[in-house]
């Protein structure tokens, strides 16, 4: 144990993102107060440090195994709320899913949220994420206010969309490399009730499926579609709708009105052990995929379902991640433009038809306009599919980046665990911009990831040119 | 067993409260509406642990500085704790330190400090909010915590784990004392708790190490049922009954 002036002790653990793939040893800290976090940012106990949240994101974008990782979970404390506009500051670390404990008793839900509560206000900020109503309202960045910083050089310092706009454009999204976000503004947006009129909508093919999807873009505010991986020839692209909205007080039958903040959790369950062999293999996977559509075939039509397992199905079970066993899993999502969209999407299920790789959760979703820097979402459809870590994976997803980088598409940095930094700066062209800002506050690299250097998404390349 | 007494309104002071373990305490409180006063010697911490309570619970939380190891400063500390609350029922002594066996060792002025802090700085703060307790005649309730390192010395920490006891032996005496006039006394026993009092350690068995959220709502039931002694987890309860019957002989060679 090695213990600071500020009782900061660290400790080796094994670090890794959700997809447990990759894996690495590494220092940790988990600093409780801001004397601790100033003290672990600016020690000169290790060479690099990075804040990590609740480790939501898949790959390797939330820890630095050759430096610190700061485990920012207990930073959590709410510093200001005011009820007439929504407006909520609170501590970097504070999760989504306190937030909603706090909050949705008093009427208020997130403005954006990704399909899991388990993550950090911060992490959410750095990762620019996306939830079902991106097609409508933006990604996480666009309903956030200040930011409070600190800075490699130990400045703390605010932003925002008026204030330091470059510093904060480029902290949105990204990846936690600009500096340590103390605190941040979001604006949470007002309910009447806790519930979600679900609509759900099968679709025999890919076609039907996009056009459905386009249908009701301006029309309901949460879509997203889950797709059939499995299925092929006519077939291929087949999937399920979910349209989503907040029902109001009239929607409820007349027991529910009474308490209509009330929350229906659900079921909880865990995965205590690493299933042997990993639980979901093709087979399984297979299986899944055709089930799973037939039940919701025979679903369709309108519900009213609690809005907890509307947005966070997979939160039902604790270490979801375990079913993949001991190897881990590989998330795999791009966005392409509408455009291009049809041919690619046909491309990619081909692809994995003909490689036997059946994904177990595959998404479809509309995106709107994007935030510009390195935040993943643009204008377009975007596709997320799991794979277990398994011998060849790689070179198939070398040719998958291929399809999205043709069709003028990209990866979303939060999933990503092994493109390479060329694909990446191909990807992501705003990358030399967003360098510009990053080498203004971060001149030696002094916030580094596991994924920033394998992407080499370093300050000093500005500074050799 | 006696019926759960509400915490709705307690006017209770936290000392050492930005602890692991007082903080999630706070929490807990503040969700069962009791108003808080909080005590510690960082106060850019504490002031923000305030502000977070009372947008948490919705009632107003004060602060004041507390510094331990200045024991002629406690019955100020505690009167102006019960001037901003305007009243008090309850005080809950959180702070305390770990220190270092093998520094301890070598070196008796690290010892010393760390009875300081874990025995005679409480003992001090007790004693105080003993005799205000008793002064104002309306009951109320005295909670400290302990460890279940005080139940018995081991080798490889024993100067915290005699403190402990000492305080374990206080809190007692005071119980005793102070029963007829209404006034609880709570020993609280945790085991190791992932708190940053031990991050960093390598808890062997680290399964046994619980979250400050589960000792918080331990530490609060207690609180409600008018407890005198609760170990948190309550399965310590039972590994400390084990080994407190081992005999000494044995004991000893054992390597615990
Ligand atoms: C089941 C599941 C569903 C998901 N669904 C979606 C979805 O629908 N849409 C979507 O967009 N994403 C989704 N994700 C991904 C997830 O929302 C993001 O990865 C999110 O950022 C994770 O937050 P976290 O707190 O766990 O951050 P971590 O994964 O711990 O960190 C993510 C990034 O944030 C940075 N960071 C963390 N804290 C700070 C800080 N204080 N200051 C600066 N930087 C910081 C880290 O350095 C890292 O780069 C999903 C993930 C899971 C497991
Ligand atoms: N964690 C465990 O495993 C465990 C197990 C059994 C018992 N306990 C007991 O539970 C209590 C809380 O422990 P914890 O884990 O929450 O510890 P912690 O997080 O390390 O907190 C210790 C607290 O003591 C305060 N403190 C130390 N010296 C002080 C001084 N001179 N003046 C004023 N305050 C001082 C600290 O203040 P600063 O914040 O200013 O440093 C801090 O608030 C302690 O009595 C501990 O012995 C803990």
């Amino acid at each position: 144990m090695t213990k600071t002036k500020v009782g900061l002790a660290a400790e080796t653990r094994k670090l890794a993102g959700w997809g447990r793939y990759p894996e690495a040893t590494g220092l940790a800290v988990r600093p409780e107060k801001l004397s601790a976090v100033r003290a672990a940012v600016g020690s000169d106990r290790w060479s690099s440090v990075l804040a990590r949240g609740l480790g939501r994101s898949y790959g390797d974008p939330a820890f630095n195994p050759e430096g610190c990782t700061l485990f920012t979970e207990r930073l959590d404390r709410l510093i200001s709320f005011d009820p007439a506009s929504g407006w909520l500051r609170a501590e970097g670390g504070l999760s989504f899913r306190a937030i909603l404990d706090l909050f949705l008793p008093r009427g208020w839900f997130l403005p954006v949220t990704p399909g899991t509560r388990h993550v950090t206000l911060a992490g959410a900020l750095a990762c620019d994420v996306h939830g079902k109503n991106h097609h409508r309202d933006g990604s996480v960045g666009r309903h956030v206010g200040g930011l409070r910083m600190l800075l490699a050089s130990g400045e703390e310092v605010e932003c925002s969309a008026q204030e330091r706009p470059d510093l904060f454009h480029a902290t949105v999204g990204g990846m936690g490399l600009t500096g340590l976000v103390l605190e941040a503004e979001l604006r949470l947006r007002p309910i009447q009730t806790a519930m979600i009129r679900q609509q759900v909508r099968p679709a025999g093919d890919l076609d039907s499926l996009m056009a459905l999807l386009e249908e009701h873009d301006n029309r309901v505010p949460y879509s997203v579609a889950w797709l059939d991986t499995v299925a092929e020839g006519r077939n291929l692209g087949r999937g399920v709708l979910l349209l989503g909205d907040h029902a109001g007080i009239a929607d409820l039958p007349s027991s529910q009105a009474r308490n209509p903040l009330s929350r229906r959790p659900g079921l909880r369950a865990t995965v205590p052990f690493d299933a042997p062999g990993g639980l979901l293999n093709p087979t399984t996977i297979r299986a899944f995929n055709s089930t799973y559509y037939n039940l919701q075939k025979r679903k369709a039509g309108e519900s009213l379902i609690a809005l907890d397992p509307y947005f966070y199905p997979l939160d039902i079970v604790d270490d979801w991640n375990r079913m993949y066993g001991r190897s881990g899993f590989v998330q795999y999502q791009f966005v392409v433009p509408t455009s291009t969209a049809r041919s690619t999407l046909v491309g990619v299920l081909e692809a994995c038809a003909r490689k036997g790789l059946a994904s177990f959760l595959s998404v479809l979703k509309r995106f709107g306009p994007g935030a510009g820097n390195l935040s993943f979402p643009f204008e377009g459809y975007t596709l997320t599919l799991d794979f277990p870590v398994a011998p060849g994976l790689f070179e198939f997803l070398d040719d998958l980046d291929w399809m999205v980088l043709d069709a003028g598409g990209r990866l979303y940095l939060a999933k990503d665990a092994r493109m390479s930094p060329a694909t990446f700066r191909a990807m992501y062209p705003e990358f030399r911009r967003w360098l510009e800002v990053k080498h203004q506050v971060d001149p030696h690299d002094r916030f580094r990831s596991a994924q920033s250097v394998r992407l080499a998404m370093h300050s000093q390349e500005v500074s050799s040119r | 067993m006696s019926h759960l007494q509400s915490l709705r309104g307690r006017r209770i002071c936290l000392v050492g409260s930005t602890s692991g373990i007082a903080r999630v305490v706070a929490r807990e409180l503040v969700a069962r509406g009791a108003i808080l006063h909080l005590g510690a010697r960082d106060l850019e911490e504490a002031r923000r642990d305030a502000v977070d309570l009372e947008l948490r619970g919705g009632l107003p939380v004060s602060v004041g500085r507390f510094e331990a190891l200045d024991l002629g400063s406690h019955a100020a500390f505690l009167a102006e704790a019960r001037q901003r609350m305007g009243g008090l029922d309850c005080v809950l002594v959180a702070f305390g330190i770990l220190g270092d066996q093998e520094r301890a060792r070598r070196d008796f002025a690290d010892a010393r400090q760390i009875m300081d802090l874990n025995y005679l700085a409480p003992a001090s703060v007790l004693s105080h909010a003993a005799a205000m307790l008793e002064d104002q005649g309306t009951g109320g309730m005295l909670v400290a915590l302990g460890s279940v390192a005080g139940d018995r010395g081991r080798p490889g920490n024993y100067t915290y784990g005699s403190a402990k006891a000492g305080l374990h032996a206080y809190l007692q005496g005071l119980r005793g004392r102070l029963a007829s006039a209404g006034i609880r006394v709570l020993t609280v026993k945790p085991g190791p708790v992932d708190t940053p009092m031990t991050f960093g350690m390598g808890f062997p068995g680290g399964r046994l190490t619980a979250q400050p959220e589960a000792v918080a709502r331990g530490i609060v039931r207690a609180m409600e049922r008018g407890s005198e002694v609760v170990y948190v987890p309550c399965f310590w309860g039972l590994i400390m009954g084990v080994l407190k019957a081992i005999p000494e002989s044995l004991f000893k060679r054992m390597k615990l």
